[in-house]
């Protein structure tokens, strides 16, 4: 009887145990399934606004790992908004971090380090097989959308990637951005006619 | 400025996403394995416990600190309130006076009864 007890309790608690294990390891996939989804469009999207690839790749670990740590057992639809908010708060501070750092360069007589630096070129994949006319042609496309996008005001260049590309909602997007939706309206406006400009009609 | 897109804004933006999306493709081969290895590496980290976890952690041994303080700050006035005293009391306690008086104690009594009664 009271062997019967005792393997019935074990059973229940490792029942629950399994049970547990395969909601975490669910919710493991989930994540990964969403991260590796989101994963290059973010590098991308931080690697325009830094215009470093090392600096875009920690920006990227950085907003990966918080939201892992943080808000993983949130619902999967919170996911993309999250991300977002987290990696666009992260640019931002990458952002004052640079500006304090390049006044003190220029205080120490240094400098400033000059973001335009950064090669446009380097962004191209060495593929070294001999592209089509149609692959040069959005390569061309690409670096000359990049270059625009880096000449924009920060706020603008995060609305037109979040809602343009991303296809992130204008709520979602003022939380990610830290702002209002009418600013973000506003944002994203200037943003397309600006870049429309610098881009020109035949592009 | 409108913040209304007219066809052309529209065509551009979708001309623009498809710029974009095709950049994506074209990220180098290393930078899509260090991607690969920085996700595995925050998915293996795990949740890490809530932050009202931490703050009620922090806020709990605060209070035992401060219950602490108190009670070591207080110590010292009890010490002092009631053995200082004590320890003056000694002198008359032990004086030869007094042993006499407990000696004599059933008279003092029988004393203060025959008083009492007049």
């Amino acid at each position: 009887m009271e062997a019967t007890a005792l393997t019935s309790a074990y059973g229940a608690s490792g029942t629950i145990d399994v049970c547990r294990r395969a909601a975490i390891l669910d919710r493991t996939r989930a994540l990964d399934r969403f991260l590796a989804g989101i994963e290059r469009r973010a590098f991308r999207i931080a690697q325009i606004a830094t215009g470093d690839a090392d600096d875009a790749m920690d920006l990227v670990q950085d907003a990966m790992l918080k939201l892992v740590q943080r808000y993983s057992t949130r619902n999967e639809a919170d996911w993309k908004p999250l991300f977002h908010t987290i990696l666009q708060h992260r640019i931002r501070d990458w952002y004052r971090r640079t500006k304090v750092r390049n006044r003190w360069r220029q205080w120490l007589g240094k400098g400033e380090e000059n973001p335009e630096a950064y090669d446009l070129l380097e962004a191209v994949a060495d593929t070294s097989q001999p592209l089509s006319d149609r692959q040069l042609e959005l390569k061309r496309a690409n670096l000359a959308i990049e270059k625009a996008l880096r000449t924009l005001p920060l706020r603008q260049q995060q609305a037109f990637l979040l809602r343009a590309w991303e296809e992130v909602d204008v709520a979602e997007t003022a939380t990610a951005m830290g702002c209002s939706q009418g600013s973000v309206k506003t944002h994203y406006s200037r943003a397309v006619h600006s870049l429309r400009k610098l881009l020109g009609d035949h592009w | 400025m409108s913040t209304e897109f007219h066809q052309e804004d529209e065509q551009f933006i979708a001309r623009a996403k498809q710029v974009l999306n095709q950049g994506v493709a074209g990220i180098d081969h290393q930078t899509v394995l260090r991607l690969q290895q920085t996700r595995v590496a925050a998915c293996a980290a795990g949740p890490t416990r809530g932050w009202w976890i931490l703050w009620a952690s922090g806020l709990a041994m605060a209070s035992v600190a401060a219950l602490t303080w108190l009670v070591w700050m207080k110590q010292p006035a009890l010490i002092e309130t009631h053995h200082v005293p004590a320890l003056e009391d000694m002198d008359l306690v032990m004086s030869a006076e007094n042993v006499e008086l407990a000696e004599d104690l059933e008279f003092y009594h029988w004393l203060a009864d025959d008083d009492a009664t007049g």
